[in-house]
């Protein structure tokens, strides 16, 4: 179970991982557009009002693309051995934690409190959350944060599998420059082309 | 048959052969000869070894047969060899 949830590039075929990927990536793009949840970046998760399924689709499509581009070319400097498709893989896989979030705003809630916070002074009295806002918010904080350090794991072990790198303190710069770089270069597209 | 042991369980520097017997007639033949190189490998590397020329080299069958992914198997190989190369590196610098 440890492995499936944290490094399923160790145990599971490259085809079988690919399959799993591209369905739980169509199944993010409807599930984005339906609950109007952006996935404008590598890393990033936002709520909007109305999300159109085309532009659901090309940010999926960005963000897939920088982080297998940008995690191709480091991983063929450190090991000319390391497959394009083990890395795709990676970009596929580790959205699937993100796709969680997107529940969270099935009715819009999350939307909606973030846009009052935003709107009225930043008081407690002028925001007037319910307790059940408030244990909403706390839980949606609470996931939002394992699965941000989830992702991070995902991403960590699948670079280190596909490129075969060590933990030295090289390859772990190598890693964070990669993932610092995919977000840049996938917000850069979006902004860009959408 | 007891495993081999390739390291001095007092020190753990590597061992070497000291006699030798024929298990016919008994003869022993005493001397100073170093342990091939594939039996410096622990147990599980040498089966990796075995299950690579069984599969004729095929890295995809190893996967399938191990059930674990492609990339580990052939990160399996790669540590394999850079220790193998480290090994022959050592006998050549005890040789001289």
């Amino acid at each position: 179970m440890k492995t499936l949830l944290f490094n399923p590039f160790q145990k599971y075929s490259d085809t079988r991982l690919l399959a799993v990927g591209l369905i739980t990536t169509m199944a993010g793009i409807f599930g984005a557009s339906m609950t109007h949840t952006h996935y404008d970046g590598v890393l990033d998760t936002h709520f909007s009002d109305n999300i159109p399924l085309q532009t659901a689709l090309l940010e999926s499509v960005f963000n897939a693309l920088s982080l297998a581009m940008v995690f191709f070319i480091l991983g063929k400097i450190i090991n000319p051995k390391t497959r394009f498709i083990d890395i795709l893989n990676i970009a596929l896989i580790v959205k699937i934690p993100a796709y969680l979030l997107m529940f969270f705003n099935i009715n819009g809630q999350v939307f909606e409190l973030t846009r009052k916070i935003l709107s009225t002074e930043n008081t407690a009295e002028a925001l007037n959350f319910t307790p059940v806002n408030t244990v909403f918010l706390t839980v949606f904080t609470t996931v939002t944060i394992f699965i941000f350090l989830w992702i991070i794991v995902l991403l960590y072990n699948g670079f280190k599998v596909a490129v075969h790198t060590k933990n030295t303190f090289v390859h772990i710069l190598a890693f964070v420059v990669g993932v610092v770089l995919a977000e840049v270069l996938s917000k850069v597209l979006i902004y860009n082309f959408i | 048959m007891a495993k081999l042991p390739i390291h001095c369980p007092s020190c753990s520097e590597g061992l070497v052969v000291a006699q030798m017997q024929c298990v016919r007639c008994g003869t022993t033949v005493n001397g100073n000869y170093s342990l091939p190189l594939f039996l410096h490998l622990l147990p599980e590397e040498q089966d990796f070894v075995k299950q690579f020329l069984m599969n004729s080299g095929s890295l995809k069958e190893m996967a399938k047969q191990m059930n674990i992914s492609y990339p580990t198997v052939r990160n399996k190989l790669d540590d394999l060899i850079e220790k193998i190369k480290k090994l022959q590196s050592e006998d050549e610098n005890t040789a001289l």
